[in-house]
This record gives C-alpha cells, structure tokens and sequence, in this order.
C-alpha cells in the first residue's frame, strides 16, 4: 500500500490524529453522488459518501471551499456496511460540525468523518453562505424547510423567526406548525349519519363552524405568519383570492348543509301531494258526473306542477343555503344554538312561505271549481313542524348515539338543540310577509339579510374553565362544574346534579371553548339516586343507597390533561379556538360584522357607530370617525374590557370556594412483584395517607384511605416505594366539600389537616380551590 | 400532572419526513410511534398510547392524497378455498365508512352483505337515499318470509313490457273511487281495523 494515502506504518503504528472541522456549502461536494435514479455505478461520479471538509487550524481562511478534502464516514455497527442489504445513510447537511481523524496519520491528507456534534436550540445559525470560514450556518440554505421544523405561528406573529435545526432531546418537544396544525386537523369533527333520524341539526352547526373557521383562516393570511406559509392563497394548487377561497368555500359547505334541507323539502313535496290527491279523491264524487273531467284534468295539471315548484326548489337550494351562508360568515365568532335556530328556521319558514304562496296560486282552479278554498300553508307548517320534532325524539338503542367523530378526539357530545324555539322561528318567517315567486317559471329569489336580526349572541365568548358534558347512558340531567388546578390541569369534577335514568355509565367530555385545554379524560361512574329537594324549592337528583334510579355518583379522572383555565383570562374565542387574544382589540361594525382582531399597533379604521373593544379597556361605541393605533397588550390583572360583548364565563362568572380531599382511589393497573412491606408515597400529601393491599404475585389488590388528606390544589403524584413491584398505577378520586355546606371553623379544628388526622400543613385559604359555576350558564 | 412528559424521545429523519417514537402532540397525548412528511401537515401515521375511547391504542392513517391498498395477488381466486384478500375485523364496535362529497362504490364478481342479529331489533339492512334506489340487473328477486311491501306517496308503477303476472291467495284492489265507494268485498287490512263498509 505504501505510494497510496493510505500510510500503514502509520496506520498500525503512530497514535490517531484526529480533526475537528465543518462541512461547506454543497455545491462543491453533493455532486458526488447522484441524486437521480441510475442503472449503471459507472454513472456515480465520486466515491461512497463523501462531504467536504474545512478543518480547524488546517485549511485556513484563503483556501477555496472547491480545493478542500473529501471525507468518507464511519458508520456505527449498527448502520451497516452496506453487505447483504444491511445499510443506512449518512445524514449530513452543510454547515454540520463534524470529527473525526486522518487514515493516513501525520500526513493529514485523508480525514474520515468519526461523528458530528449536534446543533442546540441555541445555536444562532446565519441564513445565509458565511462570508468567513467556520461560522455557523443554517443547513436550509437553498433547501425546502419542513412544517416541524417551522416555529409556530399565531397572531401577533413572531417576526425574524428561523426555522429549528436542533438535534437535541428537547428538540423532539419543540412546538412547531405541524404539531399545531396536526391538532386542529385531527379535531375537525365529521357528522355521523342515522338511518332513524332525517337529518341531524347539530352536524349542520359543526359545518357551519368549520366553515367559520376556514373563512377567519383565510382573512387572517394576510396578517398571520403562519397562516400566509401555510395557507396561501393557492388551494390545491391553484392561486385563488381571499374572496374566492371563501366563496369556494361557502359552495363546499352548502352542498354538505343543503342535504338537510332537502330532505325536508322531499318531506314537504311528499305531504303537499298527498293532501292535493286525497282532497281531490274527497271531492270527486260529490261533483256532477259533467263536472268531474275538469276536476281531474285540474288535479292532473296541479301534480304536474307542484313537482315543477318542488324540483324547482331543490335545485336552487344550494344557491339559497349559500346565500344565506354569506349573509351569516362575516357576523359570527360563536356558532351558538341560536344561530343554527335562525339559520334553519329562517331559511325554512321563508321557503314555507314561498312554497304557500305557489300552491294557492296552483290549486286556484281546482277551488273555482269545488268552490271552496284550501288552507295548505297552516297544514304545511304544521307538518313541517311534526318533522323538526321528530329530531327532537330519543332515538331507537339500534341506531347508536354516535354523532360526530373526530380522529383525534374520537366521539363528540352530542348537541341539543331546542326545537321548540327552532319550530317558532319557522313559524315567523313563514307567516312575515308573502315571499313572491313567478307564476310562469317558478323562479323566485329569496332575501335572507333578516334572518339574523334577534338576540341571538354570536359574538366572541370570554375563555375560560371547560364545561362538563354528560352523554350517552339512556339517562339524563346530570350536570357538574370541572375543578381546575392553578397549573391547569382537572382535579376533578364538582357534580352539581346527578341526572337519572342511566343504564350505564355515560361518556364525559370537557369541552374548551377556547381549545385551550386538551387532554384530559374522564370515566363516570353511576349509582343509585334519588329526587332531593334544595332549599331554593327546586329539586335535584342526589346519591341515596336507596334512590330507585341511575344517576352520576363520581367521575375518575384518568388523564388530568394541561392547559386549562381555572378563570377567565381575557382572551376571547368560541367553537375550540381563541379567536382574540387578550392582547388583541377588535372593531364590530354597525353591520354586525366583526373584523379581523387587531394587533399591538395595527390602525384601527373605526366608523361612526361602530362599536370598539380596545385590549384591556372597556369597549365603547364610536361618536366619530377616526383611525386609532391598538393598544399594547394589557397586564393579565387588567381585564375589564369587552364585559359587554363577550358572554359566559365572564369575570363575574359566579364562583365558589371548595376544598378536596382524596374519597378513594383506583388502581387501573395493578402491577407485579410488590412486597407486603411497600408503602404508597402520595406528594404532596397534604395529610392523605394511603395504604396498599398486595394480593397474590404481589399485585396491588386494594389501596385503603388511612387519611383522606384535605386541601389538594394540584394532583398529586401516587407510587409505591418498592424494590422489587413494577407497573403499578393509581389515579385519586377527589370528593369535593364546598365551603358553605362544610363550615370553614369545622376545617380548621379537623385534627390533621385531613379529614381524620394528622396536622393542618397549610392556613385553610391555601386549600381552597375556586371552581367557575358553569352549570346552565354556557 | 399537567404536561405530559417524556424524556426519551426518539427521532430520526430529515427534511423531507420523520419518524418519532415518543411523539408528544400539541393537545397532550403521547403517540407511541410517528411518522410524518415534512411537506404536508396532513399526511402522518400514529400509533397512540394515549388519549380518548378511539385514540388510545389507535391507529390513524391520515393523508391528503388518495389512501390507497392492493393486495392479493397470490391469493387462490377459487371462491371454493374463499382465502379473504383483505380482511378487516373489528372485534367490537362499527365500521364507518364516509365519502361526505364523493361515493362508496363496492365493485366485486359477487356482492353479499349480510346482517344477522339475534333479536327481533337486529338483523337488518336499510338502504335510505334522498334521491333514487336504483336496482338494475338482468334478474330481480325480492324474497321475504313474513311481508313484502312496496310505498310510494306519488305514483306507483309495475310494468311488465311482455307480460305482468300478479297472483295472490287473497287479492285485494282499490282506487281512489273507493274511498267514496268501498270495494263490494272487504280486504284483509279491513277486516282487521273493522274499517270495511264504504261511506
């Protein structure tokens, strides 16, 4: 080998010389191999993989990047060498600091590449080509940055923010627009269809918030940061303008929302011609036999066209649901129960009209020649009004309670909406005012500016703590209030009402209006209940061994989930996403359109009547026309602005202290090998002292409340302090005593600072936990 | 508790995909193995260990493009041995299929969907449309053991272009006359509601 580079008398015999160097810019180095597909090794141009190399206190300043050494790699054994198909690639980019050492020794002319140094979250690396040797640049120059190594985004947007390049542990817990986006994709919720229900109100009210949501995307690009690279303005490739992306988006949602209607327009078509027929049928006889022919001849052309005027209908339907979409888009922040009532009783009640108004014009004839007039408008509504109750009913055990599905969030509580109200929202539009339609061609334009013109609240609501949602279990009624931690996890539930009539334990949601909390899971547990009078006269179903019915007795919390508030904080949102931050002001126009919230700084265009919510203060309506710079961010103890427009939970919210103490404990796995000398360690304890029962192979059988502890305000960690057990796990049950109903001079004297014994580790004010009343409220 | 910790986060990757094990997402649930593209925030795969009735111990398979299996080449075609090609068991719970804007299309030699249930509430197959139930087919048998009944609020037709046979144990017929002048002879729906007896 002597002649080579390879120097084996240095090789076997001379101590290794090692280097420390930085991989240059690629374009001098990555044509070494191909990067296309090949059939012939004679194609690769250089050897294996092989980058160039600037190396420490050897090639100085002045050598041109294209004049330094290639460097081969060593690969870990557990790379592979490439034999029998055992192989990985190297994975190095420009810029990496790498080491290794020289296989022709003393020479130094053959460096191999050992290793390279990881980048750290630290790390400043320049964006662009380094005009000086050895500083440290990013390895995206030129390069397509993936969506998890962009940072987040979000509004005010982060200015100057370079894409991560870290390899460290951290690193794989950054947040990053793919997470964020990943988590607002998976919890989109897609409605389930029955075969028992004719269509599903509350899969209309989650496509309406979608479509919310994607509009208020769309605006936000030309501000947001994340927005603008993530969603361009070029769906599926093709460059489209803000308001031909909403308009897009408002024919995708009124063909999904036009479902609805149709069904009940087929419903309708189905009622009016069977009252049509049966009335002729009614009548035929009772006609003179010279008499008759006209009547069929008129009953035969009224058939014909009610299905005109329904066919007609139909097929302008999507044309009208998106017409009454757009009038809807840009006012509303919070799709609430209200909204889906106006949207679908206007848009019903002004289609009842229309549809009376044609058939009087259709069956004219037939009643000049029975001589008689027909009253199918308050038939029709009240069939109309048969139909939205059926909606309303429970629906049979074989059709399945399931309504929406998301694949992040899995099943969705189920919405309610009251039909009651929705039947006397159709009721006034189909009787204000006849709708006009062409007699000749049945064509007709419907206006529905006015369906929105109540009470109905669909503004921002204030952030704050999640709302428990009980559902399923063939029962009802059971209500709870969430106990937050100040760290923001669920402590546990506060149940207010305990419902009745369940077979098995209903599922249980916290539902974040904000989307600011996730990951918390819960299991109720039922038991027996009984009807209890409250000192106000109402009455309550309450735990009693011997109630006669099913109620909610207790909920484990098995996952505490993060992220929750505990009060209000002044952000703003609504349908599982902040839509203004608490540093955020916005403008709602005397259209009741809201615009885009405004940034720390943004110009503020405000219109005489226009009612102004600056960061922090409290709104008012404008007397003038001005332009006004938004203010900067409040502290956190400063939100008295927006009271007025934002609704539940406000910071008025009414709420009361409780204290908790540990009531039991369930162990979800029992675990292996413990001995009978293991003792379960709680921390902190605040005064609970648990004691384990070990069964056979030293399993954790049971865990006995020596001490329930009092004054959790955060949830504990429980494990068994053990030599030889593995795998066991225990989750508290907290059981609430709410100040008031327990007297605060009764806790104090309480022996312990538990509820049996032990001393008071902290005063009583530190125990206390306020919960946010939230029950009927949202 | 509050944030969902793991200190042993794996990864590997680069700029164009990555696969994690250890993944901790942004609503606080740990994926025990991730893959993803680094092009498409839509397109990842997960194996969860944690989260909700469905996401723990779930999969999910998500993609903006077409999700797509062949399978089954060497699978014996002889409907005799019927080695499945691909085989779907759900242990518990249903199986959802939704094409909210597009349709399910089934295309096969043989179609069979079968509902057996053990109650007199289960074991049936509905088909509902809000526009059209299309039969087509050389042959076309309804057969049921108990009752086989055809609606329509509008127009019912049955059209026999060479011929139309109609038997019955038991025939009944009505028009619309007859709401005003009943059939001379009772049917068995009237004898049943004691209804019989013209006006």
């Amino acid at each position: 080998m002597q002649g080579t580079l390879f120097n084996q008398e240095n090789a076997a015999l001379q101590p290794m010389y090692f280097w420390f160097g930085q991989i240059v810019d690629d374009s001098t180095w990555k044509d070494n191999e191909l990067s296309e597909k090949w059939n012939d090794p004679d194609e690769i141009p250089g050897w294996g993989s092989r980058f160039r190399v600037r190396i420490f206190g050897r090639d100085i300043g002045d050598v041109a990047n294209s004049r330094l050494d290639m460097a081969e790699c060593i690969y870990p054994v557990t790379a592979g060498s490439g034999h029998a198909a055992g192989y990985q690639t190297t994975n190095l980019s420009k810029g990496a600091y790498v080491i290794g050492f020289y296989r022709d020794g003393i020479d130094r002319e053959d460096p191999v590449i050992l290793g390279c140094l990881g980048n750290n979250d630290q790390t400043q690396l320049s964006q662009t080509l380094p005009l000086k040797p050895f500083e440290p640049h990013s390895g995206f120059i030129g390069e397509g940055v993936p969506y998890y190594s962009m940072p987040p985004g979000g509004s005010p947007a982060i200015p100057n923010q370079k894409p991560w390049e870290a390899n460290t542990k951290s690193a794989t817990k950054r947040n990053n627009i793919a997470d964020q986006e990943q988590k607002d994709d998976g919890q989109q919720k897609n409605p389930i269809q029955s075969k028992c229900a004719p269509a599903e109100l509350s899969a209309m009210q989650k496509r309406i918030k979608q479509l919310i949501k994607d509009i208020e995307g769309a605006k936000k690009q030309v501000k947001d940061w994340k927005n603008s690279v993530l969603k361009p303005i070029n769906y599926k490739g093709k460059k489209m303008s803000v308001s031909e992306y909403i308009t897009m988006k408002i024919q995708m949602a009124s063909n999904d929302i036009g479902k609805f209607f149709k069904d009940i327009i087929d419903k309708t078509r189905k009622f009016v011609k069977e009252k049509v027929n049966n009335t002729m049928k009614d009548t035929y006889y009772l006609l003179f036999p010279n008499e008759r022919p006209n009547l069929k001849k008129a009953t035969e052309k009224a058939n014909d066209l009610l299905s005109c005027l329904f066919n007609k209908i139909i097929s302008n339907l999507l044309k009208m649901v998106g017409k009454a979409l757009l009038a809807m888009a840009n006012q509303v922040v919070n799709t609430a129960e209200c909204l889906i009532n106006n949207f679908v009783g206007g848009l019903l009640g002004k289609l009842i009209n229309l549809i009376t108004s044609a058939i009087s014009n259709i069956i004219k004839p037939i009643e000049a020649l029975i001589g008689s007039v027909f009253d199918f408008g308050s038939q029709i509504l009240g069939f109309v009004g048969q139909l939205l109750g059926f909606l309303s009913c429970e629906e049979k055990p074989s059709c399945g309670n399931l309504k929406e599905w998301s694949i992040w969030d899995g099943a969705g509580s189920n919405t309610t909406i009251n039909i009651d109200n929705l039947f006397d929202t159709v009721k006034t539009f189909a009787s204000s005012g006849k709708q006009l339609i062409n007699p000749n061609n049945f064509n007709f334009d419907l206006d529905f500016s006015d369906i929105f013109e109540n009470s109905c609240f669909t503004g921002p609501l204030r952030c704050g703590p999640p709302n428990v949602v009980f559902y399923g279990g063939q029962g009802q009624g059971a209500a709870a209030n969430a106990i937050i931690s100040a760290a923001g996890d669920i402590l546990g539930v506060d149940i207010i009402a305990s419902g009745f009539g369940y077979t098995k334990p209903p599922f249980i949601r916290f539902e974040d209006s904000c989307g600011k909390g996730s990951g918390s899971r819960g299991r109720a547990i039922i038991g027996p209940v009984s009807l209890v009078k409250n000192s106000d006269g109402t009455s309550t179903y309450k735990p009693d061994p011997n109630g006669t019915t099913n109620g909610v007795t207790g909920v484990v919390i098995e996952q505490s989930g993060t992220g929750y508030l505990a009060a209000p904080n002044g952000d703003l949102g609504g349908d599982g996403r902040v839509w203004a931050t608490r540093c955020q002001s916005y403008i709602l126009r005397t259209d009741r359109t809201y615009d885009t919230p405004y940034d720390p700084g943004e110009v503020m265009k405000i219109n005489v009547g226009d009612t102004v919510a600056l960061a922090g203060q409290l709104e008012y309506i404008a007397t003038q026309e001005q332009s006004i710079t938004a203010p900067e961010c409040p502290p956190l103890n400063n939100q008295v602005g927006n009271d007025s427009l934002a609704k539940q939970p406000s910071s008025t919210t009414a709420q009361y202290p409780v204290i908790l103490y540990m009531c039991k404990a369930e162990i979800p796995n029992p675990g292996v090998s413990y001995e009978t000398t293991d003792k379960i360690v709680v921390s902190p304890d605040n005064g609970c002292v648990l004691e384990p029962v070990f069964g056979a192979f030293g399993t954790l059988e049971d865990v006995k409340i020596v001490s329930s502890g009092m004054g959790f305000t955060e949830r504990p960690d429980i494990y068994i302090e053990t030599k030889t057990g593995y795998n066991a796990k225990i989750i508290p049950i907290f059981c609430v005593d709410r100040i008031g109903d327990t007297p605060e001079e009764e806790l104090i004297s309480t022996p312990g600072g538990g509820k049996t014994t032990g001393s008071p580790a902290s005063p009583v004010g530190e125990k206390i936990i306020h919960v946010v009343d939230c029950v009927g409220k949202v | 508790m509050s944030k969902v910790k793991n200190y042993h986060t794996v990864r590997y990757g680069n700029k164009d995909g990555e696969l994690k094990f250890g993944h901790i997402h942004n609503d606080n649930e740990i994926s025990a193995f991730m893959v993803r593209s680094g092009s498409d925030t839509r397109h990842y795969m997960t194996m969860d260990a944690t989260g909700n009735e469905g996401r723990q111990g779930g999969t999910i398979n998500r993609c903006p493009g077409t999700y797509q299996i062949k399978c089954g080449d060497d699978v014996t075609s002889d409907p005799e041995d019927g080695i499945p090609a691909f085989y779907v068991e759900c242990v518990n719970g249903d199986i959802i299929f939704s094409a909210t804007r597009g349709r399910i299309k089934f295309q096969a030699e043989n179609i069979e969907f079968i509902a057996s249930g053990g109650d007199n509430k289960n074991g049936v197959i509905t088909l509902k449309s809000n526009e059209k139930v299309e039969i087509i087919s050389k042959n076309v048998e309804v057969n049921a053991t108990s009752v086989a009944k055809f609606f329509s609020s509008g127009t019912c037709k049955v059209v026999g272009n060479a011929i139309l046979d109609i038997y019955g144990g038991f025939a009944a017929c009505a028009t619309g006359a007859s709401k005003i002048n009943k059939s001379k002879y009772p049917s068995t729906p009237e004898i049943e509601n004691n209804t019989f007896g013209g006006l």
